[in-house]
């Protein structure tokens, strides 16, 4: 399969006028300096950023789970007047029978 | 002024994108940046969701009317981002300029009569063709970056584009400060990627980028959402990779800058 490439490699090449050498040959017998100072405060930089990152994730995450909380509150707060406002309906509703039930009565007695 | 190509002659390379999302990154990082979008499919535009005003000047005017390249200019969501977009009159426009002297260096003239220059980088998007317009576009650029997929194809196709920069250059006395090939949608974990890479190290080493461009997903999604990919998923493997490739072009365009020790 390299033959291929090998095949194909370029022929002619344009000359820029700036082009740097990144990494010198080994091969050539050239000293390989990689720029490790740079390297390492590349690195810093990114994980500090990912940290930055994750840390406004964090805090956004904070303020939604407090909304939230509040929001859960204000449901509770409702259900609970839901379930007493039940309870009332019901006892009237009870109330309400047993007066139709009393007058069922009266009206079978007076039949 | 520092002016960025993008262009291969294969298609679907990511041309587009990588130029969107890098000029994005430029641009919140500070620098002013000019995109101009050169393909007549406006795909540059269509990413950035902009096009020109009703009654404004558009790029095809400005080259061969001369009109300023100032007034074609748009801006975008980003307020360090500015874009002169396609129109459907790029279709005419090898045409038009055929008739027209020095028309090669069309783009070129008409970014240096811009002066003071307000932008700190142009970023130019080329289609994946070879017309007169790529010519305008190509000799407005001083650096070149061709974005170049792990197949044989793009492979192959790198090839004749050397060959025809070369002989291009050539013909018109006119050299590049600097051409980088980008390795696109890499996948180190399938094996015909692993011997791409290594072909093109091989051949193409004082050449290619030392960074490459990871595949992912990520890069289509931000696309549909019309965002770029380091707005869209800033986390993502693309956008730490295109912010690895911004970084690499700003420490070698201020080392290119700086003065050369004697």
């Amino acid at each position: 399969m390299d033959e291929i490439y090998e095949a194909n490699a370029p022929v002619d090449f344009p000359i820029p006028k700036e082009q740097p050498t990144l990494e010198p040959n080994p091969a050539a017998g050239e000293k390989i300096t990689r720029p490790v100072k740079e390297s390492v405060e590349r690195w810093k930089k990114e994980i500090l950023d990912k940290i930055q990152f994750l840390k406004e994730n964090f805090d956004q995450a904070t303020r939604d789970r407090e909304v939230l909380s509040q929001e859960m509150d204000c449901l509770k707060a409702e259900l609970d007047a839901s379930k007493e406002q039940a309870k009332l309906l019901e006892a009237q509703l009870a109330e309400t029978l047993e007066t139709f039930n009393n007058l069922l009565d009266e009206v079978s007695r007076a039949l | 002024m520092i002016s960025v190509a993008v262009f291969s002659m294969k298609g679907g390379t990511g041309k587009t994108t990588l130029s969107g999302s890098l000029g994005w990154v430029l641009a919140q990082q500070g620098h002013r940046v000019l995109m101009i979008d050169m393909d007549p499919q406006g795909h540059l535009s269509q990413l950035f969701n902009v096009s020109p005003v009703k009654g404004q000047t558009k790029l095809y005017y400005s080259l061969i009317h001369e009109q300023p390249l100032a007034d074609t200019v748009v801006s975008t969501s980003h307020p360090h981002l500015f874009l002169i977009p396609a129109t459907e009159d790029h279709f005419y426009l090898n045409a038009a300029l055929l008739s027209k002297p020095w028309r090669e260096w069309k783009l070129k003239d008409a970014l240096h009569a811009m002066y003071p220059f307000p932008y700190d980088m142009v970023i130019i998007d080329l289609g994946a063709n070879l017309s007169l317009s790529t010519y305008v576009a190509l000799f407005a650029a001083k650096i070149l970056i061709i974005p170049v997929l792990p197949d044989l194809l793009s492979y192959l196709s790198l090839k004749t584009l050397f060959t025809f920069l070369d002989k291009t250059c050539k013909y018109y006395k006119y050299s590049f400060d600097m051409i980088w090939v980008l390795m696109n949608r890499v996948n180190s974990h399938r094996p015909l990627d692993r011997e791409s890479k290594k072909a093109l190290e091989k051949y193409y080493r004082r050449f290619l980028m030392p960074v490459v461009v990871r595949d992912d997903l990520k890069f289509s999604e931000a696309a549909r959402e019309q965002v770029p990919i380091t707005t869209y998923a800033p986390q993502s493997t693309g956008a730490r990779d295109i912010k690895r490739v911004a970084q690499f072009l700003e420490t070698i365009i201020s080392q290119s800058k700086s003065p050369k020790p004697s």
